[in-house]
């Protein structure tokens, strides 16, 4: 879980301070469902991860990043 | 504090004391003063309580709680749900495993075999809301 990382804090603020509860009602889901997202206890579906991307009107690799990556580009096996 | 997880909190509660109102009925030998027939009435109140009674604090919260109630249960919950259904599922199946011989050697008769099932179902029903409860609490 720790691989995947996430900036909706920094974007929220950069949108006009948005609240986690505005960003739930955009996004249809609970204020603590975006709490545990923003938090990384919780990673989302893409479903969910697109819509967010669409709110702050940036591509999904913006809002969210895999440290799992090795140079070559390879994927480790998750524990 | 969600409000999925206000009514896990309230179905947990009622069921524990409407549980807990029987254990203390049937402990107390009433049901020797009652008879079968009268304490059948009152499991069936009990039950009526138990599903009544969380439906009317939950309509009476939706009210209350317009943004909240708006808002379906979202991926998160439902993931809360299925995984404390699932654990649910395997405390009920143990309950039935484990109260088959008390079934079999029933000696007081349909009373008891009620008494087993309903344990068995009771107890995967606690469960499932703590687990649920558990969840919540953690996030995730």
């Amino acid at each position: 879980m720790d691989e995947i990382t996430n900036n909706i804090r920094r974007l929220r603020f950069d949108n006009d301070e948005m609240t986690q509860q505005q960003l739930a009602d955009r996004i249809g889901v609970t204020r603590q469902t975006v709490n545990a997202i923003e938090l990384g206890k919780y990673s989302p579906s893409l479903e969910v991860a697109f819509r967010i991307a669409a709110v702050f009107s940036v591509p999904i690799d913006q809002v969210f990043q895999f440290r799992g990556l090795s140079p070559k580009g390879t994927v480790p096996k998750s524990k | 504090m969600s409000l999925r997880e206000k009514f896990a909190w309230i179905a947990l509660v009622t069921l524990l004391f409407g549980i807990g109102g029987y254990v203390v009925v049937v402990t107390l030998g009433y049901q020797r003063i009652l008879g079968h027939r009268q304490l059948l009435w009152i499991v069936t109140g009990l039950v009526a309580a138990i599903v009544v009674l969380p439906s009317a604090i939950r309509a009476v919260l939706t009210t209350r709680m317009p943004r909240g109630a708006l808002t379906e249960q979202d991926e998160r919950e439902r993931l809360f749900e299925l995984k404390a259904t699932r654990i649910a599922f395997f405390v009920l199946a143990i309950g039935l495993v484990v109260s088959t011989p008390f079934i079999m050697h029933a000696r007081g008769g349909r009373l008891e075999v009620i008494h087993c099932l309903a344990a068995a179902i009771v107890l995967s029903y606690l469960v499932k809301f703590g687990v649920e409860i558990r969840y919540h609490r953690r996030g995730y």
